[in-house]
């Protein structure tokens, strides 16, 4: 939830959202472009853009591109280990009855470009989630007509989220402080009470949920007005800019 | 019966499973004036407010306002809704939306008002309750005092007639129980009906001009405070305590202190003393 306090508090909230997808979409769209450099240079770019525009601490930005790292290494070295024919020059070859299981070239190759492209990826999604407030984004998904009911769905999703959160946490203190976690078997006992309690806590408050929209003039259809955003043709710019540059580096670098 | 904005006249109401909720109700609420419902927990009270703005239907009775029944079908309800707003107990399953902007724009939206009015409304609403600060704020950053502000501007943001409140006091600190006081107080001087629940005798003996006591479903008796809170047999029979202020001045009172008027605030209680001191 780290991510989502910063969401709304760093210096580049106050962008329009579309501009924010726009630059993070299409700086993932050029990292398609399998070039390891290329993607180097995105999650440098968007590392730069996060750290001094948006101002989130470096600190921060590095300790979430870690997150990923785990999964991204077992698919590279899935990836890098393969089985190879008899006559192919292997850089470390394991020789098993009926067949060679070893390291090419072209496996670190591709490997290597995995590892980058996704950190590449990574790093725009971060881009996105580090700036911009999750119902910003449904905002701009509405204005590009996206079904309604699966905005609504994101949007009371997002919000009981946090209330479902919350009240877990309430259940699990009352409960702790009645030394319900004191041992493993009271443990797993008092945990299977705060899911069964959870579910019936939030079955009734779907029902004054729905009361009240329905005291509000609800009828099917939860219509809010959304917060209106200035175009910026600066902003807009400098997207196209970077994306072009971007594109150049990828080509002066063609494998 | 004119100056009646709500009513109801022999009002019945069951939960499924039988419960009995209402059990013959009849009540008219004067157009203007405070109004407040005490009664303990499972009387009724908020099944009563959800009579008036027609999400619950009496099995028998009905239910009247401005003089006009109450008919369940879309547009009416709609109308109704619109003029009289209720704001429930617990925000926390009252506000839905992710921002503060969005959470108060819902009811104009339905209303099918433009959005530059409804902008207008939503910016109105905040300000009534002094949370204009926090229009861009999500709705899980806020503390329960602020949620409970948003909920009220929820309301407020559809400029309705008449604002029932079930129990808005509940859960607040005394500084925001003051402020909010000090909002509904605004409120009335604007000219809106207000009306509210709640089990805070002393509240309900400074603020309310009128008072319902609810009891199993019934109203158990209704009057203005200074004669309902020294009503001894009623409090005992409902569970409720005689607001501080009126026992003390009952024990001054023995001791042969004269009220020109039973005080209903400490200020006032001052106004009385120094009016006898240089009385005398």
């Amino acid at each position: 939830m780290l991510i989502d306090n910063y969401a709304y508090l760093n210096k580049l909230k106050d962008v329009h959202p579309a501009e924010k997808l726009l630059f993070a979409l299409a700086t993932m769209a050029v990292g398609f472009i399998p070039n390891a450099l290329l993607n180097l240079a995105i999650v440098l770019m968007m590392g730069t853009v996060l750290v001094f525009k948006a101002g989130i601490p470096a600190r921060i930005f590095l300790k979430m591109l870690l997150i990923p790292f785990s999964f991204i290494i077992i698919g590279m070295l899935t990836m890098m280990v393969n089985v190879i024919p008899a006559g192919s020059n292997a850089l470390i070859k394991l020789s098993l009855p009926d067949f060679n299981v070893g390291i090419t070239l072209e496996s670190m190759k591709m490997s290597g470009l995995l590892f980058s492209r996704s950190m590449a990826m990574v790093s725009c999604l971060y881009f996105l989630a580090f700036t911009t407030p999750v119902m910003d984004i449904v905002a701009v998904l509405r204005s590009m007509k996206v079904p309604v009911l699966l905005l609504e769905l994101m949007e009371l999703i997002y919000r009981f989220l946090f209330v479902l959160m919350e009240t877990s946490e309430k259940i699990y203190i009352s409960q702790a402080s009645r030394l319900g976690y004191i041992n493993a078997k009271t443990s797993v006992h008092s945990l299977g009470r705060l899911a069964s309690s959870l579910l019936v806590k939030s079955w009734r408050d779907s029902e004054s949920l729905y009361i009240s929209l329905e005291a509000r003039g609800y009828d099917g259809e939860l219509r809010v007005l959304t917060r209106s955003f200035p175009i910026s043709q600066r902003n807009i710019f400098f997207i196209v800019l970077a994306e072009f540059l971007l594109l150049i580096l990828a080509w002066l670098f063609r494998g | 019966m004119s100056d009646c904005i709500l009513e109801m006249r022999d009002v019945f109401f069951e939960y499924s499973g039988g419960i009995r909720a209402l059990d013959g109700i009849s009540m008219a609420i004067e157009k203007g004036k405070k109004i407040a419902v005490l009664g303990p927990n499972g009387s009724g009270k908020s099944t009563l407010f959800l009579h008036f703005n027609g999400i619950l239907k009496p099995k028998s009775g009905k239910v009247f306002y401005r003089g006009r029944e109450i008919r369940y079908f879309r547009s009416f309800l709609m109308d109704l809704r619109k003029n009289v707003g209720v704001v429930f107990q617990d925000p926390d399953t009252q506000l839905f939306a992710g921002s503060v902007f969005q959470e108060v724009s819902f009811g104009p939206m339905n209303l099918g008002l433009p959005a530059a009015e409804v902008e207008k409304r939503v910016k109105e609403a905040l300000k009534a309750t002094g949370i204009e600060e926090l229009m861009h704020r999500p709705t899980h950053f806020l503390s329960f005092g602020q949620k409970k502000r948003v909920s009220i501007s929820d309301v407020l943001a559809m400029n309705p007639e008449v604002l029932i409140l079930d129990e808005p006091a509940a859960y607040l600190d005394p500084g925001h129980e003051q402020k909010l006081l000090e909002i509904l107080d605004e409120l009335c001087r604007k000219g809106k009906q207000v009306i509210l629940s709640t089990h805070d005798v002393e509240l309900a003996y400074a603020w309310a001009d009128y008072v319902y006591i609810m009891k199993a479903g019934k109203i158990a008796a209704e009057g203005i405070p200074a004669e309902i809170f020294q009503n001894d047999k009623l409090l005992a029979d409902t569970d409720l305590r005689k607001p501080l202020l009126l026992e003390i001045c009952d024990i001054l009172k023995q001791k042969g202190f004269f009220f020109n008027k039973m005080p209903r605030s400490i200020p006032e209680f001052k106004d009385e003393l120094l009016f006898r001191a240089t009385d005398e």
